[in-house]
């Protein structure tokens, strides 16, 4: 085999080897390495070196070189290329090879040729190292300690090695490139709060973001390849989904779509979802994309809004209604004032006993009928402006029971009261508070079948430091239907044949200007039970 | 019963309710001696016929009954029985009014009201 069989041979060889190590995933500073050393064990009196420009600078900085001194390599560390700036430096500026047989008569070496000298540099050809797309990128150069030009077998070596040089930068650089658009949406998609869930075309999950590990609970080795079905709550929307978005012949719809989604725990949620085909560069689609966000606050912030509207709602209807109703009943008064007035004047005049007396008092039933009807109304509505004293709560019951006297005829019923050592002295407007009494103890008599019992127990208890007088009316009657329970206390309700049913929210209306509650007892066992509490105020 | 006979002013805007008051009035052993449908016909006539006791409504047009009770208080110690629809007046209209009535007022508590009134007369 002749000398430049042999070199060819080796040259191969040593190309396959830089080859292999970029294949391998070689750092480019170890790919750099590889190919200078090929470069200088094939050719014993060749140093070689690679230079590269900086992308931000265009300076040239030192990549690869085995053989070329320290000091040589220092000097020339961050040369700017110009039309005469040696060899490599000329190279990248002018983009073309550069042969300098003897650097100490060559123009393009005015400048550094002490340094090279003194390295005993004597001859330098540099070819530049230049991208797929026309970029120059560094050089790779052949220093020789002789002045010495290059023959053809030579030219053709250092364009190979600047070929090979430019694949290995290249290849790299883009590797990086890509690392970091890949960490870069990794930290994207991680950082997103709403789940991201990739699929393959056939539905099976490809991508879990973290985001949707915190959202449904599975980490993503749980569902990597298996059916998104897992993640819904009603599998009809799985199989909608694939009509509505999840198709390949479906044109890219960011519509927001609301899902109810299944977690881990089994619990559902609602969720807004944007579906979209993944598709290559080609455009041909590869999978399919969910994102998906959590709106369980929200829709319970809505639900909050939407009641709170309603109640608003309901508050200025009443607050209307309460100055209607104000109105109506005080035009009323002059009305039956004068119905008063002529009953009373007939009264007198009309003999006892006769037809028309018997006329009259359905008059007067009528009358008070309505009368009591505008009395509740008004409490029921008007402003109520106490008008308080110091008075014992025992007495103003005693009072309401004496005044349903009228009631009870006939009845059989018994008031009994449990006061204990309970101090029942309160600042309370009696007439209002009497009212409480009238309307608990009336709706007893009205549910209870003879006889009628009725317990008013008292006892003070410790509320916070401060001092509650706690009030139970218990009768012995079929207690508050479950049904009734939450509504006892609403306007307009009522179980009994007669009456406004306004009794009970007059009730609450009256203990709570006192600044008192008044609720339903829990104990069930003997009738109904109401629980009064009201501040002592020392 | 009420002897001698008390005089009794009576003043509303609506003549339907002083014709029931003077009827059921004289029934109860009471002269009116006269009626007014406002405020300030109600002093004026107090001012003329010096009655025994006033008998009155509130909202009235030119004067309120409160007001013209203030009027009387002025010249007159006439015991004022105030007759309303609306609620309980002011605290502080109190010292010239003897009763207060929430409309409709039943004979009960008219006899019991103008028996007080006439008393610390």
């Amino acid at each position: 085999m002749s000398h430049s069989q042999k070199l060819l041979e080796s040259d191969l060889r040593g190309q396959t080897r830089v080859l292999k190590r970029l294949a391998q995933g070689a750092s480019l500073e170890e790919v750099l390495h590889t190919l200078i050393e090929v470069a200088e064990d094939s050719r014993p009196e060749l140093i070689a070196s690679v230079l590269l420009v900086d992308e931000e600078t265009g300076r040239l900085h030192n990549g690869a070189s085995r053989r070329l001194p320290k000091e040589y390599c220092d000097a020339i560390d961050g040369t700017r290329p110009g039309p005469k700036s040696g060899s490599c430096g000329t190279a990248v500026y002018t983009g073309k090879r550069v042969i300098v047989e003897d650097i100490s008569s060559d123009l393009l070496w005015e400048r550094g040729r002490g340094v090279a000298l003194q390295a005993s540099l004597k001859a330098c050809w540099s070819e530049p190292i230049v991208s797929s797309k026309g970029k120059v990128m560094g050089t790779f150069a052949m220093y020789y300690q002789t002045p010495r030009s290059p023959e053809d077998s030579e030219l053709e070596f250092v364009s190979t090695c600047a070929s090979l040089a430019a694949l290995a930068i290249e290849r790299v650089r883009y590797q990086n490139a890509v690392e970091l658009e890949r960490a870069m949406l990794k930290t994207i998609v991680n950082g997103v709060p709403e789940a991201l869930v990739s699929s393959h075309l056939d539905r099976t999950i490809s991508h879990f973001s973290r985001s949707a590990t915190r959202m449904f609970g599975y980490e993503p080795e749980e569902v990597l390849g298996k059916p998104t079905t897992l993640l819904y709550a009603n599998p009809s929307d799985h199989d909608r989904l694939a009509e509505e978005r999840f198709n390949t012949r479906m044109n890219e719809n960011l519509a927001v779509i609301e899902v109810q989604w299944r977690r881990k725990s089994g619990e559902t949620f609602p969720g807004e979802m944007v579906g979209v085909t993944i598709r290559d560069d080609h455009g041909a689609a590869i999978g399919y994309l969910g994102l998906i966000r959590d709106i369980t606050d929200r829709k319970i912030a809505e639900a909050k809004l939407a009641e709170s509207q309603s109640k608003l709602v309901q508050a200025e209807r009443l607050a209307a209604m309460g100055q209607m109703v104000s109105a109506i009943a005080h035009e009323s008064r002059n009305a039956l004032q004068r119905i008063q007035v002529g009953v009373d004047v007939l009264e007198y005049e009309i003999e006892e006993g006769s037809e028309a007396r018997e006329d009259l008092d359905r008059i007067k039933r009528a009358k008070s009928d309505l009368e009591h009807l505008h009395d509740e109304l008004r409490s029921f509505a008007g402003t109520i402006r106490l008008n308080t004293t110091a008075d014992n709560l025992a007495q103003i019951w005693r009072q309401a029971w004496t005044n349903l006297k009228v009631s009870r005829a006939g009845r059989e019923a018994e008031l009994v009261e449990e006061i204990g050592d309970a101090d029942l002295t309160l600042q309370i407007d009696a007439f209002r508070f009497e009212q409480v009494f009238r309307n608990l103890f009336e709706n007893s008599l009205a549910a209870c079948c003879d006889p009628v019992r009725i317990t008013v127990a008292c006892q003070t208890i410790s509320r916070g430091g401060s001092s509650v007088l706690s009030v139970s009316v218990r009768d012995n009657g079929p207690g508050l239907p479950e049904e009734i329970r939450p509504h006892v206390f609403d306007a307009f309700q009522t179980t009994k044949a007669k009456g406004t049913g306004l009794g009970m929210a007059i009730a609450k209306r009256l203990v709570e200007a006192h600044q008192g509650t008044i609720e339903i007892g829990d104990d069930q066992r003997d009738g109904a039970e109401f629980i009064i509490k009201l501040p002592k105020t020392s | 019963m009420m002897t001698p006979r008390l005089k009794i002013v009576i003043a509303d805007d609506e003549d339907d309710i002083r014709q029931g008051f003077r009827r059921l009035l004289s029934k109860l052993g009471c002269d009116v001696i006269g009626e007014a449908a406002n405020g300030r016909e109600l002093v004026d006539l107090c001012l003329n016929s010096q009655p025994d006791l006033v008998i009155t409504d509130i909202r009235m047009p030119e004067m309120s009954g409160i007001e013209a009770a203030k009027q009387i208080a002025k010249t007159q110690a006439i015991p004022v029985i105030v007759v309303s629809s609306h609620e309980r007046p002011a605290d502080e209209d109190s010292a010239f009014i003897a009763d207060f009535l929430l409309k409709p007022v039943s004979v009960p508590n008219l006899q019991t009201a103008i028996e007080k009134a006439s008393r610390t007369d």
